[in-house]
C-alpha cells in the first residue's frame, strides 16, 4: 500500500516541481493544516504565497497542504507561521484568536491542534476558604465559599463581556453556559443567610439568563440582562471576592440601568461600542 | 508615616554597618524618599557583598550578512544580566579592554552615592581604553532595572543589560527576564548625522515593509488624502515620524526571537520587561490572556490587568501571565511603535499560539490629527482636551485595531475621541491607572516648582527644553529637605521618555498619597504632566530625554545640590563641565554632488544645533556656462529654526560672449553674471509649503531675492526640487533615490541647460 502510494505520489510531486518552475532550490513537505471548505483553501494558500519563494496547495478533505519553498529564500517555519496569522492552525503555529474569528462563518473549523487549557487554581487568589478550614477545623460540612459560586460568577461576567463586545452569538452562548452555572451550585453546606439568598434569586437568575440564550438579536439580550443585576449583586453582596468588584451606573439605558464589573473601568454593556465609557461606578464591594 | 520612619531607619542602619565594614571612602548618602518597594529586612541580617567584573571589548557582529563594529561585556551583547538581593553590597567591577575608547555604565533607576551614577563627565571618571573602575554601593531597593553606557552612542549597540534586585523575604516564584533592543546595520554615529539632515532614508526603508511610512504624495493621492498631505506641508512639516530610526532588527535578550520553554501550563510567570532600545517605544501584547502589570520602573504598583501596553524607551515593566495550557509556547510580542518590527519570546514549550499582530498605522489619518493640533507657528494647540498621563492617546486614529480599518471609520466621539479604552473592547495600560500600594506621599518641606517646556523640530533635529539645551543652560540648584515640583508639558511632535537619575519622583495621577513612583516618565506630544519628588541626596543628577538621539541632541537638564563638595572623582570640576557640555556641541557634515552631463551642482553643510557653514556651487563644463560658489555662515533662531540669517561671499566667472550681456534683475538693476566676487548678507526663511524665501544684498548693493522648496516626496523615491529668484534664474529637478548615498537625477537650469547626472550624498 506504501509502494502504491508513493508510486501515485513521485509522478505528483515531478508535475507539482514543474508547475512552479519559477521557484529554484525547491525543498517540498507536506503539513497538515486545519480548515473546513473551499473558501479556506483560498485563504491558506494566499496566505502562503510569496511570489519566488513559497506556495501552498491545501487539501479540504486530508487536511494537509503542500508547501513548495525556495529554501535558499525562507524557511517552512515562516510559510507556516502566515498561514496561522491568516486564521489557521497547523502542526506548528496556533491563529491568534482574532485571526480565527475573523474568518466567516463556515471557515470556523474546529480547532483540533489546541490544548485543553487548564484551570489555574489560586488564580483568582481566594484563600478565605481554607483559612476557615484552620479556624474550624471541627466542622466538615464542605462550606460555600465565593469559590463554589465562582463559576456563576465569572459566567455574569463572561455574558456582560460579550454584551459589551456587541456579540450577540456570543452572548447567547455565554448565557447557555450561565444558566447551567446556575443550576450546578450545590445547595448543601450552605449557610443560612446565603441560603435564604439564593433560594429567593435561582429561580430569576436561570430563567433570565436560559432567556437570552435562545435570543439572537442584541436589544433584546441586553434587556434581559439588565434583570440580571439585581440577584447578582445580592448574591455578590453576600459572598465578596477577593477581587473587587464595581456596580456601575448607566444613566441612560432605559431611564437608567446598573450592571456589575470586576474592572474599575467603565465598559458600557448596554450600548457597547456605541458609548463605550457611559457610565460611573455606584458601589464597590469589596470584602 | 511611622512603618516609613522604622524602614528609612533601617535602611541607615544598614548603610551604616556596610560603611563601616567596608571602609568606603564615599559617603552613601542614597537613603530612599519612599519605602521603595522595600519589604521588611530580616532583622539577623548581615550584609553580603555580591561582585560581579564585567570587562568591556569592542568586536565584530554579523547579524545581517555585514559585518558591523559592536560592543560586548564578558563577550556578551546584551550585556549580562546582573542579579542581587536586596540588602547586598554591590561590588562591580568593570575593565575597559578597548583600545581607544572610552566608555561608563550607569546603573538606571538605582539609587546610591552620585559619584557611582556613571554619567562621564558629570558625576564619574570616564573609563579610559585599558583603565579599571571599581563601583560599590549598597541596594537600598528591589526590582527590575537595567544598565548601559553613558557615553556617546555606545547604547545602541551593545552596552545595554539587566540588572535585577531580588526582593529579600519573599517566595520566589516562576520568573523570566525580556531585555529588549535594537539593531541597525547603520553606524549610530552615521544616524545621528543623517537625522540632523533631515535624511528620509529611514522611511524609505520602512516603506519597504510598510507601505506607506514615506506618505509621498503618490500614496496620499492613493490613500484619497491629497488635501490632508496639502494642509501638512502648508503648515511647514514633513512627513510625520512614529520613530525616527530604521532598524534591521529587534531583539529580545539579543535574539531575533527567545525562547523560555522552561514553563509548564498552570504557571503564572512574572516576566521582567525592559525597553533597552536606544529609540524605539514596544508594544507589548501576549496570547495566552490578559497580562497583570505588577511593577513599574522597578517599583511595586498595586495589580491592574491589561491587553497591551506602550513600553516607553528605558522603562521597565514586571507583569504576570499564566501559561494557559500544556504543549504549547504562548507569544509575548513586542511590536516596534512604528508596527515596521517586532520580536517575541515564547512562554511555554509546544506548538506555538501566536499573538495578533499590529496592523500598519494609518498614517495619514494620524496626519489630518497633527494638521488640527498644530498651530501655524509650530506651537502645537490640545483644544482644550487637558491631556495627560497616556489618557488621551492622539495616535489612536492611527490604529486600525483601535479606530477601524479605514481613516473615514473614525466617528466622532465627543470627549472620547482620543481615549483608547472608551473606543474600544482593548484594554491599554495609561499612567492613571498605576496605584502604589504603599502611601508615597512626600515629607513635609518647602515646595521648588518649575515649568518644563519640551520642544523641538524634526527638520534640524534640535531637541531641547524651553528651546534651550544641556550645554545653553546652567544646572538648576535644588537644596536638600525640599520638595521639587516639575510640571512638564510637551509642545513638540514627539512623545520623550523622560528619565530623572537617583531618584524616584511620584506622577502625580489622581491616585492622591498612592500616586506611583517613576524614574522614567513617557509624555506625549501637548500631555501636561507633573512629577515630584523628595530632594534626599547630594551632588549632580541628570534628567534627560532617553531616546539616545534626543539625549545627544541636548535634551536635558541637571539638577545640583546647593552645597555639594567638590567630586573627588572629577578634581578639574572646570574640565569635566565642559566635556560634558561636549555632546549637544557636536557639528556634523553632510554634503552632495550631482555630476550630470551639463556640469556639478552641489552643496555642502558643516553644522550644529544653532549655527551652519554652508557653500553650493555650479560647475559647468563649457566656459560659457559658468562656475559658481556660494557660501555663507549663519545662525538659526526661534525652536521651529525657520529663520536662518547668515552672511558670506559670492564668486562666479563666465566666459562673456553674445548672449551673456549684463542683464536686468527684477528689482531693474543690473549686473554681469560674467564675472562678480562679493560679499552678501541675507536670511532665508521658511514659509508655508515649506518654500524656502531667500533674501539677500550684496557688497555691490545687488539685491536677491529667491525661492525654493527641495525634496518634495512626490513618489516614495521620486523628489521634485523647484528654484527661481529675481536674477531670472530658475532650476528644476528630479530625483529618483537609489539608496542612502546615490541618486539618479535630471535636472534643467537657466544657466547649463538640461542635463542628466547621478547624484552622490553623505
Amino acid at each position: 500500500m506504501k509502494g502504491l502510494l508513493s508510486l501515485i505520489a513521485l509522478p505528483a510531486l515531478l508535475l507539482f516541481s514543474s508547475c512552479s518552475a519559477q521557484l529554484k532550490n525547491v525543498q517540498t513537505t507536506t503539513v497538515r493544516i486545519d480548515g473546513d471548505c473551499p473558501m479556506c483553501e483560498k485563504t491558506i494558500e494566499k496566505g502562503a504565497y510569496v511570489k519566488g519563494e513559497a506556495e501552498a496547495d491545501w487539501d479540504v478533505d486530508a487536511k494537509t497542504a503542500r508547501i513548495t519553498i525556495d529554501s535558499t529564500r525562507t524557511d517552512m517555519d515562516a510559510v507556516l507561521q502566515r498561514i496561522a496569522h491568516a486564521g489557521y492552525d497547523n502542526e506548528r503555529y496556533l491563529a491568534p484568536d482574532v485571526a480565527y474569528a475573523a474568518l466567516p462563518g463556515c471557515c470556523q473549523y474546529e480547532r483540533t491542534f489546541q490544548q485543553k487549557p487548564m484551570t489555574i487554581p489560586g488564580a483568582a487568589a481566594d484563600h478565605s476558604g481554607h483559612d476557615h478550614g484552620h479556624d474550624a477545623p471541627a466542622t466538615n460540612a464542605p462550606q460555600v465559599t465565593s469559590e463554589s459560586l465562582g463559576p456563576v460568577f465569572d459566567a455574569y461576567f463572561a455574558l456582560k463581556d460579550a454584551l459589551v463586545a456587541s456579540d450577540a452569538r456570543k452572548a447567547a452562548a455565554q448565557a447557555a453556559e450561565f444558566s447551567a452555572a446556575v443550576k450546578a451550585v450545590p445547595m448543601e453546606g450552605m449557610d443560612a443567610d446565603l441560603h435564604t439568598v439564593w433560594m429567593r434569586e435561582m429561580e430569576l437568575l436561570a430563567n433570565t439568563s436560559a432567556g437570552i440564550a435562545t435570543k439572537t438579536n442584541l436589544e433584546e439580550q441586553r434587556k434581559a440582562f439588565a434583570e440580571l443585576t439585581e440577584p447578582m449583586f445580592a448574591l455578590m453582596k453576600a459572598r465578596p471576592t477577593a477581587t473587587p468588584i464595581y456596580l456601575d451606573h448607566c444613566p441612560m439605558y432605559e431611564g437608567g440601568a446598573d450592571w456589575l464589573s470586576r474592572d474599575k473601568a467603565i465598559r458600557n454593556p448596554f450600548y457597547g461600542a456605541q458609548m463605550m465609557s457611559c457610565g460611573s461606578v455606584k458601589e464597590t464591594i469589596v470584602k | 508615616m511611622y512603618l516609613l520612619r522604622i524602614l528609612r531607619a533601617l535602611a541607615l542602619l544598614i548603610t551604616l554597618l556596610y560603611l563601616l565594614l567596608s571602609g568606603d571612602v564615599f559617603a552613601q548618602t542614597g537613603t530612599p524618599g519612599h519605602a521603595l518597594g522595600t519589604s521588611t529586612p530580616d532583622r539577623s541580617f548581615t550584609p553580603r557583598t555580591t561582585r560581579y567584573e564585567l570587562t568591556v571589548r569592542d568586536t565584530i557582529v554579523n547579524y545581517t550578512g555585514k559585518a558591523r563594529k559592536a560592543f560586548t561585556v564578558n563577550g556578551q551583547m546584551p550585556m549580562p544580566t546582573l542579579t542581587f538581593t536586596e540588602g547586598d553590597t554591590a561590588e562591580i567591577v568593570v575593565h575597559n579592554a578597548m583600545e581607544k575608547e572610552e566608555t561608563s555604565l550607569h546603573w538606571h533607576g538605582l539609587i546610591l552615592p552620585y559619584q557611582y551614577d556613571g554619567v562621564p563627565y558629570l558625576t564619574t571618571a570616564p573609563i579610559k581604553a585599558g583603565e579599571t573602575q571599581v563601583y560599590k554601593f549598597a541596594l537600598l531597593q528591589s526590582g527590575t532595572y537595567w544598565y548601559h553606557s553613558h557615553t556617546k552612542l555606545q547604547e545602541q549597540n551593545g552596552m545595554h543589560g539587566a540588572l535585577i534586585i531580588q526582593k529579600r523575604n519573599e517566595d520566589p516564584m516562576p520568573e523570566q527576564v525580556l531585555i529588549l533592543s535594537e539593531w541597525t546595520d547603520m553606524k549610530p554615529f552615521e544616524v545621528h548625522r543623517r537625522l540632523h539632515s533631515a535624511n528620509d532614508w529611514s522611511a524609505i526603508k520602512k516603506h519597504r515593509i510598510r507601505p506607506g511610512t514615506v506618505q509621498s504624495y503618490s500614496d496620499a493621492i492613493k490613500d484619497g488624502a491629497l488635501g490632508v498631505k496639502l494642509t501638512n506641508e502648508w503648515k511647514r512639516m514633513n512627513a510625520m515620524d512614529v520613530s525616527d530610526v530604521y532598524y534591521d532588527l529587534l531583539f529580545a535578550n539579543g535574539k531575533p526571537v527567545d525562547e523560555a520553554p522552561q514553563f509548564k501550563a498552570g504557571e503564572r510567570v512574572r516576566v521582567r520587561l525592559i525597553n533597552g532600545g536606544a529609540s524605539s517605544y514596544f508594544w507589548i501584547t501576549y496570547a495566552g490572556g490578559k497580562m497583570t502589570v505588577v511593577a513599574s520602573d522597578g517599583i511595586d504598583v498595586e495589580p491592574v490587568e491589561v491587553d497591551r501596553f506602550i513600553m516607553g524607551i528605558a522603562e521597565t515593566y514586571d507583569i504576570i501571565v499564566t501559561i494557559p495550557a500544556d504543549s504549547t509556547a504562548y507569544e509575548l510580542l513586542a511590536t516596534s511603535e512604528d508596527r515596521v518590527r517586532s520580536t517575541s519570546l515564547w512562554l511555554g514549550n509546544g506548538i506555538k499560539q501566536l499573538a495578533a499582530p499590529l496592523q500598519p498605522l494609518k498614517y495619514f489619518a494620524g496626519m489630518k490629527m497633527m494638521n488640527d493640533m498644530i498651530k501655524m507657528n509650530g506651537d502645537l494647540d490640545d483644544m482644550g482636551m487637558n491631556m495627560s498621563l497616556q489618557q488621551m492617546d492622539m495616535n489612536v486614529v492611527m490604529y486600525p485595531e483601535i479606530t477601524g480599518a479605514k481613516a473615514s471609520e473614525h466617528a466622532d466621539h465627543g470627549d472620547d475621541k482620543y481615549n483608547s479604552n472608551a473606543l474600544s473592547n482593548i484594554v491599554t495600560l495609561n499612567y492613571a491607572m498605576l496605584r502604589s500600594p504603599t502611601s508615597t506621599a512626600l515629607p513635609p518641606g518647602p515646595v521648588k516648582e518649575m515649568r518644563f517646556e519640551l520642544t523641538g523640530n524634526m527638520n534640524r533635529y534640535l531637541w531641547a527644553i524651553d528651546n534651550k539645551t544641556v550645554s545653553e543652560t546652567d544646572r538648576i540648584l535644588i537644596r536638600k529637605g525640599e520638595n521639587v515640583r516639575i510640571i512638564l508639558y510637551n509642545n513638540s511632535m514627539m512623545r520623550h521618555p523622560m528619565h530623572l537619575h537617583g531618584h524616584f519622583f511620584r506622577v502625580v495621577n489622581g491616585q492622591g498619597d498612592h500616586a506611583p513612583l517613576k524614574n522614567v516618565l513617557d509624555i506625549m506630544p501637548m500631555e501636561t504632566d507633573t512629577i515630584e519628588f523628595a530632594a534626599t541626596e547630594t551632588g549632580d543628577w541628570f534628567f534627560h530625554c532617553h531616546i539616545l538621539y534626543h539625549m545627544m541632541s541636548g535634551m536635558g537638564r541637571v539638577f545640583t545640590y546647593e552645597g555639594t563638595a567638590p567630586n573627588p572623582v572629577l578634581p578639574d570640576a572646570k574640565k569635566a563641565a565642559r566635556h560634558f557640555a561636549r555632546d549637544d556641541k557636536e557639528w556634523h557634515f553632510m554634503v552632495q554632488n550631482d555630476f550630470a552631463t551639463n556640469g556639478n551642482d552641489g552643496e555642502a553643510m558643516y553644522m550644529n544645533k544653532r549655527w551652519n557653514l554652508q557653500s553650493e556651487w555650479r560647475l559647468g563644463y563649457m566656459e560659457d556656462h559658468g562656475q559658481e560658489v556660494e557660501t555663507h555662515f549663519g545662525r538659526y533662531f526661534g525652536k521651529m529654526q525657520w529663520l536662518f540669517v547668515n552672511a558670506g561671499l559670492d564668486w562666479r566667472t563666465r566666459e562673456a560672449h553674445n548672449g551673456n550681456d549684463p542683464e536686468d534683475n527684477l528689482f531693474g538693476q543690473t549686473n554681469t553674471k560674467n564675472s562678480r566676487s562679493v560679499g552678501h548678507i541675507g536670511f532665508q526663511y521658511t514659509l508655508p509649503m515649506l518654500l524656502v524665501l531667500d533674501l539677500r544684498i550684496d557688497t555691490d548693493g545687488q539685491l536677491r531675492s529667491q525661492l525654493m522648496r527641495e525634496d518634495i516626496p512626490l513618489t516614495p523615491r521620486l523628489r521634485l526640487d523647484l528654484m527661481g529668484n529675481s536674477d531670472l534664474e530658475y532650476m528644476g529637478r528630479f530625483r529618483y533615490v537609489l539608496d542612502k548615498s546615490w541618486a539618479l537625477s535630471t535636472h534643467y537650469d537657466s544657466d547649463m541647460g538640461l542635463g542628466v547626472g547621478v547624484m552622490v550624498s553623505y
